[in-house]
Parts: C-alpha cells; structure tokens; sequence
C-alpha cells in the first residue's frame, strides 16, 4: 500500500481537498476505500443508528481479523442515546450471525427498555442471539431476502459432561424463548417447535426463517427496508412527542 | 488435511498475540475509532489507519478523516466522549 501524504507539516483534518493537486488525492482514496467519489452530506440527525454486524462478542476477545460487535463498545452508545436529548430515536440494523448468548441478552434488553422510540432491521442475517436482538425494539422490520436462524443454545469448546452442564443450557435457553415471546407476537410453543424442528437445517435442528416467514410466525412485525424503517421510526417518534406535549398540558 | 472436531477453529489454530495488540480502539467525540498504527511511507511519521469507526450519530460516517484507510496524526486524536 502506498500513501499519498507527503506534505511536511501535517494538517489536521489531511484528507480534506484544500488545494488543487490534494483534492485529486483525497478522491483517489475515496474511490480505494469507498468506491465513490463523494459521500453526501446532511445535517445533524436526531435519529441515531446502531449497527450491530459480525459476531456478538462476549467474554472472549476473538481474533481481530473477525468482525464483530463488543457489548461494551455497544452499552455506552446506548446509554448516550437515551441521555443525550437531541436524540429522539434510534434505528438498530443487525447483520449478524450471532454468538455470545449473555451479550446479545444484555444488548437486547437495553434496546429494549430504552425510553425512546426503537426500530430493528434485519438485512442478510439476523442468526441465533440476533434473534432477541431484533424483536427487541417497538417496532421490527426484516429484508425480504434476509434470513433468522433459530436454533437452541449450544456450548463450543470444552464440555463438561454432567447432567447440571445441560440444565444449565437448558435455563439459558429458557431466557431466550421467554424474551423472544415478550418482545414479539410469537407464542412460546412456535418457537419452541422452530427452535427444535428436524429436517430443516441439515444435520442440525432448528430452522432458517427467511423474510416473510419471520412475518407469518410473528416474530418480526413488517417486511420492509431502510425506507419504510426510517419512515415507521419518524411515526413513532410523532407519536411519542404528541404523547408527552398532552401529558405537559394535561 | 481435514480436521473433524467441534472445537472452534480459533481454539485449535490460537491467533499470535501480536495479531491482538496490532489494532487497538481509540476514544474519539461521540464514539470510538479502531484504528492500525502505521508508518507514513515518505516521512516515516506515526499514523493511525482507520480500520473501523464505531458511532451511532450517522453524520460522523460522512466525515471524511474518519473513513475506513484514511490515516490519521495521533495528534488529531483528542479523545474522549465529552
């Protein structure tokens, strides 16, 4: 990789097109990194978006070459957005294919019990801890391709074999069911029956809902895409001030 | 050679410590930057390239020092969620 920064007193902000002969640089490392020339710009947003892609990571630090998303990155952002008054709502768009089962319940009931209005979009893959994650907020959206792997919690790594390992998955996997069922319209017996079907993942139980099923069963409340959660988030948030200007009037 | 086993392949093949401490996360206004240190080709100054940024204010992704391979003086960084 080669840089173009040659300039002998640094600037501060090195990427902004001052002159001629830099500005040229500054869109050369545009089109390498984000294959566009120009990003657009806008004005201050008072809705935030939080991005959860990669693996939920938990306890364990993994490799850097994975993407994920560490839960103590995620809490401070999450408690910035409910102090932070110029932010009236927040939009969490998943990628994820799961992982620590302890953190995605604990980014999962943040999202949750924030106070602001909340809206989740599933694109690609909202796997197995990224399924409490996305029936989390008030309201749900999913990609119509994208796809929800439900299956039950498991350990990789060392296992012990006595009977209290599995009770103890058994009650982990009872936190997750219970949340799912209060979070969304799914009944606890059809998602215990996703959750435990044969045949549908190869040599494996579980199933892979996709899209419209997540709807039909649900779990997800609307297909849609970026358009239609911007817009049911700009609803809600409506609604929500509406509600709070009666209660000052009273 | 295939490997048959339950274990995650990051427990059988361990990642070289030096893998970990190559990227580290730094505190920026109103989030967090995962940033490479790297050595400026021409005048061998200290540079952090940005690998990731982590925000929830989409207005931050648009600024263009922060976006992924720009390369930052440690300077610049001046840290902290004030």
């Amino acid at each position: 990789m080669n840089t173009f920064y040659h300039n002998e007193e640094p600037t501060p902000a090195p990427n902004q097109p001052q002159d001629g002969g830099k500005g040229k640089e500054g869109i050369l490392d545009k089109i390498q990194q984000l294959g566009a020339t120009n990003v657009p710009k806008m004005e201050e947003s008072n809705i935030h978006v939080l991005t959860i892609i990669g693996q939920i990571e938990g306890h364990m630090q993994l490799p850097p070459q994975n993407k994920t998303t560490k839960y103590e990155h995620v809490i401070p952002q999450l408690v910035a957005a409910e102090q932070n008054k110029k932010i009236e709502g927040l939009l969490v768009i998943l990628n994820t294919v799961g992982g620590d089962v302890e953190a995605g319940l604990a980014l999962a009931e943040m999202i949750s019990s924030l106070s602001k209005p909340t809206v989740t979009l599933v694109l690609g893959g909202g796997h197995s801890i990224g399924v409490p994650i996305a029936v989390s907020a008030d309201y749900s959206f999913i990609a119509e391709t994208a796809t929800m792997t439900i299956h039950p919690v498991r350990l990789t790594g060392l296992v012990i074999g006595v009977p209290q390992t599995f009770e103890y998955l058994d009650k982990m996997q009872d936190r997750v069911i219970s949340f799912v069922t209060r979070n969304s319209n799914i009944s606890e017996e059809k998602f215990k029956d996703l959750m435990l079907s044969k045949g549908n993942l190869t040599r494996d139980i579980g199933t892979n809902v996709i899209g419209d099923d997540a709807v039909k069963y649900g779990m997800i409340n609307e297909v849609g895409g970026i358009g239609s959660a911007i817009k049911k988030l700009n609803e809600l948030i409506e609604k929500q001030k509406s509600q709070s200007g009666g209660d000052v009037v009273q | 050679m295939i490997l048959y086993t339950y274990q995650p392949q990051n427990l059988v093949f361990p990642t070289n410590d030096d893998e970990y401490s190559k990227q580290q996360t730094l505190p920026i206004p109103g989030g967090s930057l995962v940033v490479e240190a790297t050595n400026d080709v021409q005048s061998g100054a200290n540079k952090y390239r940005v690998v990731r940024l982590m925000s929830t204010d989409p207005n931050m992704y648009l600024n263009s020092n922060y976006q992924p391979g720009s390369l930052l003086d440690p300077k610049f960084i001046t840290g902290g969620m004030e």
